[in-house]
C-alpha cells in the first residue's frame, strides 16, 4: 500500500506534505514515516494517510477561482505609497500579479459565476 | 543515582575489568553495524533499506561512543580497529556469521534477537557507577527505539505467512546458539561483576532475554530451540566469540573491513583534510 | 490539596509560616546536574575562557550557516595552566562530521592567546535536544530555511 506523508514542524503550523511511503499497513507505515521524515529535521507531529484516501482536484477538473474577474475587490487603483507597511507593499504586489495574470486568462472561460 | 566515578579514577584491576566490558559492548555494535551494511540496496522494501541503513549508521555510532571510552585508557584507533588481532575481538558470534544468502528473515531474527538483548544490557550497565558507561545511556537509548520495533513489526508480518514463517524457523534454529554467546561470560567476568559494572548478572539477563524472545516467537508460531528446562550452557556453538575464539566467518569480515587501510600501507588514520588521528 | 480539616495528628503549615521539605523527596546537596543551564553560551565567561567562547563560536555546523555555540553543543568551557577544556556533545552519536566539527574547535581553542593546547571531552549527557538551540541559533536556522 502506499501512504501519504505530511509533516508539522511545529505546533500550530499546516502539516506539509514530504514524501510517500510504502507499507503492508498502518503500523509499518507510521514507523517508516518516522525513520523518514521524523528523525533528522524539527518534527512536531506526522499525518500518515493512505494514498487512496487522499482525494485530488486539479486545473483540468475545475477552474480555481471562478471564472469571472473579480478583480474589482482589490484597491489596486488607490495611489497610495505602501513603503510605511512592507505587508501592505507585499499584498498590493501580490494582488497585482494575481490581476494581471486574470486578465489573461479571463478571456478563455467567461461564464457564469 | 551516586557519584560517578571516571575511567582514571579507577583502580587497576576494575580499569581492566571496566576495559573488558567496554571491548564486548564496542565489539558487538561494530561487527553488527559491518553486516548491516551489507543490505544497502537489496533489502526487500525501499523503506527497509532505509531503516536498516539507519539501524546500522546508529550502531556505528554506538561503537564510536564506547570506542572513545576505551580511547580514553590508553586505546587508539589502529590499536582498537585496524592495526588489532582480530582473535582479540570479543563480539559475539551472532554478529559475524553472514547473512544466508538474499535471507531478509535472517537480518530481521538477528536483529529481534540483538535488540531485546542489547536493551536488557544497557540498563545493567546503566548502574555501573563509572561516568564513560553510563553518560552515553540516555542517548544510546533514544537511538535504539526504532531498531526493536522495525524487527517486531517485520516479524510479526513474516510470520503471517507460511513461507515467511518457515524461513523465521530456520533462521531461529541457525542464529540461536549463537545469540546464546551474547550471555557467554569473558575472562574478566567474575572481575565485572565484583566491581558491579553490570546491574544485573548475565545469566540472570538471559533468563530475561529467553523469557521475552521465547514468548514472542512462540507467540508467532515459532518453535524455540531451546525448552524451558534445558541449560543454556549446553547450546553453545564451538566458538563463543566472548574469548577471543570466532567462527571461520569473522577473518574474512575483518581482512574486508581493514582492506583498505592495509592495502594504502597506512600506519595512521586520515581524516578529513588531512588530520591525523 | 483542598483547605479541608487536615489529619488527626498532622500539622498543616500555615499560610505564612516556612514551607517545609516534602518528606517524599530525596534532597541533594552540591553541584548537581540541575544547577547548569543549557544551552551554555560563556555570557559569564572572562579571561582567556571568554576569548575561547568567542573564538568556538565562529565554528559553525558543516551543512548550515549556525554557530555551535547557538546550537547548544558547547557545554562548558574551562582553561587551567594553558589547556583549554571544552565539554561539548553532537546531535548524533554516528554523526559522519563528527571529527571535522571537534578538529575545527580544537582548531579554533587552541588560536587562542593563552590557550597551549585544547582538550575535547565529548559527553553524551545531558542528551542535546532542540531546546537547547538558542534565540540567535533559531533565528540563524529559520533563515536558512530551517523551521524551529
Amino acid at each position: 500500500m502506499r501512504w501519504e506523508v505530511f509533516r508539522q514542524d511545529k505546533r500550530g503550523d499546516y502539516h506539509k506534505h514530504c514524501g510517500d511511503i510504502h507499507a503492508p499497513d498502518r503500523e509499518m507505515a507510521t514507523l517508516f514515516a518516522q525513520i523518514q521524515h521524523g528523525r533528522r529535521m524539527t518534527t512536531n507531529s506526522l499525518w500518515v494517510v493512505p494514498s487512496d484516501e487522499v482525494t485530488e482536484i486539479d486545473t483540468e477538473d475545475t477552474a480555481f477561482g471562478g471564472r469571472t474577474d473579480k478583480a474589482y475587490r482589490w484597491a489596486t487603483t488607490y495611489n497610495v505609497d505602501a513603503s510605511f507597511a512592507k505587508e501592505v507593499e507585499d499584498s498590493e504586489k501580490e494582488q497585482a500579479a494575481v490581476e494581471r495574470e486574470r486578465g489573461a486568462t479571463a478571456s478563455e472561460g467567461e461564464g457564469d459565476d | 543515582m551516586g557519584d560517578l566515578r571516571s575511567l582514571a579514577d579507577l583502580s587497576d584491576e576494575e580499569r581492566t575489568a571496566a576495559e573488558a566490558l567496554l571491548f564486548r559492548l564496542a565489539d558487538d555494535e561494530f561487527v553488527l553495524a559491518e553486516r548491516y551494511t551489507e543490505w544497502q540496496v537489496i533489502a526487500p522494501t525501499l523503506e527497509s533499506d532505509l531503516a536498516l541503513s539507519n539501524i546500522a549508521q546508529d550502531e556505528l555510532g554506538h561503537a564510536r561512543v564506547w570506542y572513545d571510552a576505551l580511547n580514553r585508557i590508553g586505546h587508539t584507533e589502529q590499536s582498537l580497529v585496524w592495526e588489532r588481532d582480530p582473535g582479540s575481538f570479543r563480539h559475539s558470534t551472532l554478529v559475524e556469521l553472514p547473512f544466508e544468502e538474499g535471507d531478509w528473515a535472517d537480518a530481521i531474527v538477528r536483529s529481534y534477537l540483538y535488540d531485546v538483548a542489547e536493551d536488557l544490557r544497557l540498563d545493567a550497565v546503566a548502574e555501573s557507577g563509572v561516568h564513560e558507561l553510563v553518560d552515553p545511556i540516555e542517548k544510546l537509548r533514544s537511538e535504539e527505539e526504532y531498531h526493536l520495533q522495525h524487527a517486531q513489526q517485520w516479524l510479526e508480518r513474516l510470520c503471517d505467512d507460511a513461507d515467511g514463517l518457515d524461513h523465521v524457523q530456520d533462521a531461529t534454529d541457525r542464529l540461536f546458539e549463537h545469540a546464546l554467546t551474547l550471555w557467554v561470560p569473558g575472562p574478566e567476568a567474575a572481575a565485572i561483576e565484583e566491581y558491579g559494572l553490570r546491574g544485573d548478572s548475565l545469566a540472570s539477563m538471559r533468563r530475561q532475554w529467553l523469557d521475552t524472545v521465547g514468548s514472542f516467537l512462540e507467540s508467532l508460531g515459532v518453535t524455540m530451540p531451546l525448552d524451558p528446562e534445558d541449560d543454556p550452557a549446553d547450546h553453545r556453538p564451538a566458538a563463543v566469540g566472548r574469548d577471543g575464539s570466532h567462527t571461520d566467518h569473522w577473518p574474512r569480515l575483518h581482512d574486508d573491513l581493514t582492506e583498505t587501510y592495509r592495502e594504502l600501507d597506512r600506519s595512521d588514520v586520515r581524516r578529513l583534510r588531512g588530520e591525523s588521528a | 490539596m483542598s483547605g479541608g480539616v487536615p489529619d488527626e495528628g498532622v500539622t498543616e503549615p500555615g499560610p505564612d509560616e516556612e514551607p517545609t521539605p516534602c518528606a517524599y523527596t530525596e534532597y541533594r546537596d552540591g553541584d548537581s546536574e540541575s544547577d547548569r543551564t543549557y544551552p551554555a553560551t560563556g555570557a559569564d565567561a572572562d579571561g582567556v575562557e571568554a576569548r575561547v567562547w568567542a573564538a568556538i563560536r565562529d565554528v559553525e555546523d558543516p551543512e548550515m550557516p549556525v554557530s555551535v555555540v547557538d546550537l547548544g553543543l558547547i557545554y562548558g568551557v574551562t582553561v587551567a595552566d594553558g589547556v583549554a577544556t571544552i565539554e561539548m556533545t553532537l546531535t548524533y552519536t554516528g554523526c559522519p562530521a563528527r571529527s571535522m566539527l571537534t578538529g575545527d574547535i580544537e582548531r579554533a581553542a587552541e588560536g587562542v592567546e593563552g590557550v597551549e593546547r585544547a582538550d575535547i571531552d565529548l559527553v553524551w549527557s545531558p542528551e542535546w535536544t532542540l531546546e537547547m538551540v538558542t534565540d540567535d541559533g533559531e533565528q540563524a536556522l529559520r533563515e536558512f530555511g530551517v523551521s524551529i
